[in-house]
């Protein structure tokens, strides 16, 4: 099958969606299929080989995050070459509704169009108020993937309809063999990835519930992982923890493994804003036991605290107390273990290609008729030559019943 | 009526059928979409049967059950049979599942077949696609359905010849053990 894929986000930016794109990429290349992801980069070089560039990106503030999207002239231009000379059999949008290369495909494509929302946030009110304008477009996607029943609720909520819920995937093969970093000890690190600049990761909350661990555990370290200032951490928490507090920056995928083995326990003390939770995932696949907030996607993940220890959402005095008694109690860490190596494998990519490959085959068309670009019936078809081409398949397109 | 709200009118009038075409355009849009959904659902469901008639055969599996599902494909839709179906029959495809659902329930273990692992997983590769293909082809509905019921739409008939796209309901779940095959 020939796939064209649109990632709406800047590649050279790591995040949740571009790293699904990525994952889902490499496992159907996997497969034999051919690939191409239409992506907006700031760096060229950076691009693996089945990439193709939209140009670079704007900075947008969106969910709370920074977003960088590409919604100019130049994008539209490209975007409707990539359709041309991709000649796809399906084409699969991500996040349709962004102001992206993927509104752009949508907007100018007909044919099997698959769309994933990812996105589980519930004050888009731009989103709401063109919704109107954005429908017709919408209505082009044939198949609609929601990640979680969150991203489906809000779609739902913003353009009705109905949409069916494949989740987010992990490469385990990628994980369950990562090496421990040298200088950590495996019993004795508490691990934290996550923007430390983003108040919805929470690191925060583990920062206030620290103190009352290190007090019963001096020799252990809280490692840091993520992009974020080191002195606005430290300013926060008593100068006598200092020495065990380590920070890695922003890491690379392999590293981040490496940070995951290296772990006793992993901490995700997330406010919101989060659709999926996949991290929590990579953890289990690296053999880490869990400990989270209890937000609605991570209690899906660990199945109500099943596969992983679940504390309230921005509850210090429960993570401090939880975090004790997991560290005290090392059975319980090793079934811990365990139930999520099990639950990382039922979400390995490989299992959920095929549920994306059968999405695939359920919208693709018999007569072999791919993707293309097509205007009729819309404002820009009439008004350039595109919509007028082909006068008469309109009008039989009409009798069709 | 002077010069100048003639020319007004006129583009006013212009407007509105630019606009009429849109909607005309769109509906027509979402009709070939619905027809298209309807076809995959019925490639999807004669996909189905066609695996179910196989694992039927395997003698491993409960007897009772195994009749029940060939006598329920036997009834449901295959290749021949696609254009024939109505409303009712859509029914007959529940039976399908539900005996899918009996024959794989919670205690199904793939490890114990493993001569029939790839036909188990087809089937519950050909059980989602049933799922996904109903649930897109419902979805596509319920949006012409909607479009179609506006006044602007009924007033101008702008969906032409085109019949009410129906929507269509029947059992489509996935069986439990078969969840993660």
């Amino acid at each position: 099958m020939r796939i064209g894929i649109v990632c709406p986000y800047d590649w050279s930016v790591p995040g949740g969606v571009k790293q699904h794109i990525q994952d889902l990429s490499e496992s159907l290349l996997e497969l034999g299929h051919y690939v191409n992801v239409l992506t907006p980069t700031s760096d060229e070089s950076a691009l693996p080989s089945y990439a193709t560039n939209a140009g670079s990106t704007i900075a947008l503030p969106y969910n709370g995050s920074i977003a960088r999207i590409k919604f100019d002239p130049a994008a539209f231009t490209r975007t409707r070459n990539w359709l041309r000379q991709g000649q796809f059999d399906i084409l699969h949008l991500h996040e349709p509704n962004s102001p992206s290369p993927s509104i752009i495909a949508a907007w100018s494509a007909r044919g099997p169009i698959v769309g994933t929302h990812h996105s589980s946030n519930e004050s888009m009110y731009a989103v709401r108020n063109m919704q109107f304008l954005l429908q017709p477009m919408m209505e082009k996607v044939i198949a609609r993937i929601a990640v979680s029943e969150e991203a489906k609720k809000t779609m739902i909520d913003y353009y009705g309809g109905d949409a069916i819920v494949i989740p987010n995937g992990v490469r385990v093969k990628n994980f369950k063999d990562a090496k421990p970093l040298p200088d950590f000890d495996k019993q004795k690190t508490v691990l934290f990835v996550g923007r430390l600049d983003e108040p919805r990761k929470g690191v925060q909350v583990l920062l206030n519930a620290m103190p009352k661990v290190f007090d019963q555990f001096p020799d252990l370290k809280l490692l840091l992982v993520g992009p974020g200032d080191v002195k606005d951490i430290l300013k926060q928490i008593n100068i006598k923890y200092h020495s065990q507090i380590e920070f890695k920056g922003f890491v690379s995928s392999d590293v981040k493994s490496s940070c995951f083995a290296s772990a006793t326990i992993y901490v995700a003390p997330n406010l919101g804003g989060e659709s999926f939770g996949i991290v929590l995932l990579e953890a289990m696949a690296t053999g880490t036991p869990v400990l989270a907030s209890d937000l609605p996607a991570f209690k899906r993940v660990l199945d109500d605290g099943n596969y992983g220890q679940l504390f309230n959402t921005n509850d210090s005095e429960q993570l401090a107390s939880s975090l004790i008694e997991l560290l005290k109690d090392k059975n319980r860490r090793e079934l811990l273990t365990q139930a999520g190596i099990d639950r990382a494998n039922q979400f390995d990519w490989t299992l959920i290609v095929r549920q994306i490959l059968d999405v695939y085959e359920s919208v693709k068309s018999v007569e072999g008729r791919n993707v293309r670009e097509d205007f009729r019936g819309q404002l820009y078809g009439r008004l350039t030559k595109t919509g007028r081409l082909d006068r008469r398949r309109v009008k039989d397109s009409f009798l069709t019943e | 009526m002077q010069i100048s709200s003639w020319i007004v009118l006129v583009i006013g009038l212009i407007l509105f059928a630019i606009y009429l075409s849109n909607v005309a355009g769109r509906l027509d849009r979402l009709h070939l979409k619905v027809e298209n959904a309807r076809n995959a659902l019925g490639r999807q469901l004669a996909l189905r049967s066609a695996i179910c008639s196989d694992i039927a055969g395997i003698e491993k599996l409960d007897s009772n059950l195994r009749n029940r599902l060939s006598n329920a494909i036997h009834a449901s839709i295959s290749e021949e049979s696609l254009e024939v179906h109505t409303v009712n029959e859509w029914l007959i495809e529940s039976e399908v599942t539900k005996t899918l659902c009996e024959l794989f329930d919670k205690t199904f273990d793939i490890s114990k077949y493993p001569e029939h692992k790839n036909l188990i997983q087809e089937t519950a590769g050909a059980t989602r696609r049933v799922q996904y293909a109903l649930t897109f082809h419902n979805d596509a509905a319920k949006n012409a359905i909607k479009v179609r019921r506006r006044w602007i739409v009924r007033t101008f008939r702008l969906f032409g010849r085109a019949s009410m796209p129906m929507v269509i309901d029947f059992d489509d779940q996935i069986p439990q053990g078969l969840e993660y095959c």
